[in-house]
């Protein structure tokens, strides 16, 4: 077994209570190292095509990675799973002490399957795990619940990841909390949990976590943390402004998605930016794990009718789905929108989406105030705004349609509502406007959950000017570099922040480090491929190709209509192009399937036979 | 005349978020722009914005209308009359 795994995988059945503990084989290791790689391996090997997620049959797969555990800055695990809000794969990353909490109790990977009968929770006490009833935890929300899981064990160290009120009522974007509100937070992990009636899992791990070339590691990572604290990202953009910093880039570049993706810039942003939060709400700092970033904001409002909302966040993601999206410039109404949020245990980007919608809806005539018991959900009703996500969390009213997604709300509601929902294979994109970072365009489109900003991240070297956001040209192979690269540091569990301090390089000169073998950059690439590849085959099986790589209809048609990125639309004609030569650089075929002969030549031949029905004449 | 926007750290010694500034027509460009600047708030600006060897430190970007300096001709870029020239700490995101 090679150093920096424990070697395991825990396999619990809630459907029959069985628990199983199987070896992590070298060859699995050798082929996918861990985080990503591993999970989305045994995730298409173990799910049946067509499967409903909220069935028994879906599960949850937590995968730690080679550097949870360790002094290497790290996420902590990678969850993947079936999304009941896409229907397609899904991963999700979460920071935070659970996942090295786990690999010290043994545990590489954890496997959930099944569902239990009545409400249970997970104890998992190093080498003993017990099944535990939790019908007292049901209906409590995720601060409750991880307060009530520490007392009644005992322990206020151990770590316990949980799901709230949203979870239990399978609001389809749910999410899971670990740590304070650290979360696997986008596509509905949560609902998937509290379709198996599992509370919470809570985790005691006293074991060591070994490298194999200690010494060396602590060489490594003191150069490592002076390159850290000299690059201007990891170094000063991200300490002193955290991910809110992004707020001035993205209105002043016009693609600050405001009031509901018909425009690019926020009139009052700096009401709401990195500076404003820092001299109004910020009390601390904080960091993961060992990294030594400290990008995470605890803020408190101090003063005014949301006085005492209190939240880790809120980060440009929620500024933008809470703020933006709604036309909200009031940040102490963002605070207490997405303490909601985190407190009820869905995701929050979801959230403002399905709620500015809805005013989107409401402001066209689609809903009236009948639909909303009276709320007047207009753009920049802040209270209202408060309000429907309550009830979007609780599935009250409105808020039960909401609860579905936008785009199962969006059929379900009908008038031409579907026209006006934004959302790429059922997922709501991350608050980046396509029409003005044409990477991004084509990222949003391809990536594997949906419009997700995470598998390629280009949207970093678009906003800070590394690469040109208007050009079409060169962003197909620029992508393709991106996504493997991320895939390994998905692999590795590392934070997309660290992603200046990490090249490829870096990431050859570290991994050998923790787990004792070495692989060369070709082969990390070739492992990112592979990545990529499976998880693209796994949402093959369920139905997705060419058809479903689109951003909706109106950003081909209707162009930006203010601010730097006035006039931009997506190109259908230049972005076809893009897509193109994405798909041949990935070796798929003009549908967007991974042919018979790429998938050969990164040890997937199985696979490619697999996908034989998938593929046209 | 150009408008500079500014944020981050540099509100504070600008007292103010906007500014409008009038260059000569000749040298419109971002570098005359950051020259006025430059004698109009000495030396505090100059330890924000500038390394030890004069040049723009990496953790700012500057933009003119919403296009990166870097993808256009740096500060040599030229300017038109009531465009808009925006100093920020470089833009990361989430």
């Amino acid at each position: 077994m090679p150093a920096a795994y424990a070697g395991r995988i825990l396999r619990v059945n809630l459907s029959t209570g069985k628990v199983t503990k199987q070896p992590l084989t070298n060859e699995l290791i050798k082929k996918w190292l861990g985080g990503k790689g591993i999970g989305t391996w045994l995730l298409y090997n173990e799910l049946k095509p067509g499967i409903n997620p909220l069935s028994p049959e879906n599960k949850l797969i937590f995968a730690t990675g080679p550097a949870t555990g360790t002094i290497v800055p790290h996420k902590g695990y990678i969850l993947c799973t079936k999304s009941p809000l896409t229907g397609i794969y899904t991963s999700s990353s979460s920071g935070g002490y659970f996942g090295g909490e786990l690999k010290r109790a043994g545990c590489d990977v954890l496997i959930v399957e099944g569902r239990a009968e009545k409400p249970r929770y997970l104890w998992i006490d190093d080498e003993v795990v017990e099944i535990k009833g939790a019908e007292h935890l049901w209906g409590k929300n995720t601060f409750e619940t991880n307060a009530m899981v520490k007392e009644e064990l005992g322990d206020e160290e151990i770590k316990v990841a949980r799901i709230g009120v949203a979870g239990e009522k399978l609001v389809k974007f749910a999410s899971i909390l670990n740590d304070y509100s650290r979360m696997a937070g986008r596509c509905g992990p949560g609902a998937v949990m509290g379709s198996k009636n599992l509370k919470a899992i809570a985790v005691r791990g006293t074991g060591n976590v070994e490298v194999a070339k200690a010494d060396e590691l602590i060489d490594f990572m003191r150069e490592f943390l002076e390159t850290v604290k000299e690059t201007p990202s990891t170094g000063t953009s991200y300490p002193m402004w955290g991910t809110p910093g992004g707020v001035n880039g993205a209105n002043l570049q016009g693609v600050f998605p405001t009031r509901y993706w018909h425009k690019g810039t926020l009139k009052g942003f700096e009401n709401i930016n990195a500076e404003t939060m820092r001299k109004r709400i910020v009390v601390k700092d904080k960091a993961c794990n060992t990294c030594p970033v400290n990008c995470s904001k605890v803020v408190r409002v101090k003063s005014g009718p949301y006085m005492g909302a209190v939240l880790e966040g809120p980060d440009y993601e929620t500024l933008y789905s809470l703020g933006g999206l709604p036309e909200n410039t009031d940040l102490n109404a963002i605070v207490r929108a997405q303490e909601i949020c985190d407190t009820l245990g869905f995701d929050a980007m979801t959230g403002g989406n399905v709620v500015a919608f809805a005013m989107d809806c409401y402001e066209r005539g689609i809903i009236t105030s009948k639909d909303t018991d009276g709320l007047e959900l207009t753009f920049g009703n802040k209270d209202a705004l408060i309000q429907m996500l309550e009830k979007v969390g609780k599935r009250e009213g409105l808020g039960d349609i909401l609860a579905e997604g936008v785009r199962e709300a969006a059929k379900r509601i009908g008038k031409g509502a579907e026209y006006l929902a934004v959302h790429i294979k059922g997922l709501e994109p991350a608050g980046y406007d396509g029409r003005g970072l044409k990477g991004v365009a084509l990222a949003f489109a391809v990536a594997d959950r949906g419009a997700d900003h995470l598998t390629g991240s280009i949207y970093t070297y678009e906003m800070r000017g590394d690469i040109d956001r208007l050009a079409y040209n060169g962003k197909a192979a620029f992508l393709k570099d991106c996504e493997e690269r991320f895939a390994v540091f998905d692999a590795m569990v590392f934070c997309r922040f660290l992603r200046d301090v990490y090249p490829w390089n870096i990431l050859t000169k570290v991994i050998p480090l923790l787990v004792g073998f070495e692989l060369n950059e070709n082969e990390l690439k070739a492992l990112g491929e592979r990545i990529v590849n499976v998880a693209r085959a796994f949402n093959v099986r369920e139905g997705i190709s060419k058809k479903d790589d689109y951003w909706p209809e109106r950003f081909f048609k209707e162009p930006l209509p203010d601010g730097p990125s006035k006039g931009q639309v997506i190109d259908k004609e230049e972005f076809n192009k893009m897509l193109s030569e994405y798909y041949k650089l990935r070796g798929w075929d003009e549908n967007g399937i991974p042919s018979k002969e790429k998938l050969a030549s990164l040890g997937l031949g199985d696979i490619g036979a697999q996908l034989e029905p998938y593929r046209k004449e | 005349m150009v408008v500079v926007k500014v944020f981050g750290n540099l509100k504070a010694i600008f007292g103010t978020s906007e500014l409008e500034i009038d260059v000569c027509y000749e040298d419109k460009t971002v570098n005359s722009v950051l020259n006025v600047l430059m004698k109009q708030f000495g030396e505090s600006l100059r330890r924000e914005l500038l390394d030890s060897t004069g040049k723009i430190k990496a953790v700012y970007s500057i933009l003119v209308n919403g296009r990166n300096i870097a993808l256009m001709s740096g500060l040599n870029t030229r300017l038109e009359e009531n465009d808009t020239v925006s100093i920020l700490p470089l833009v990361e995101g989430g």
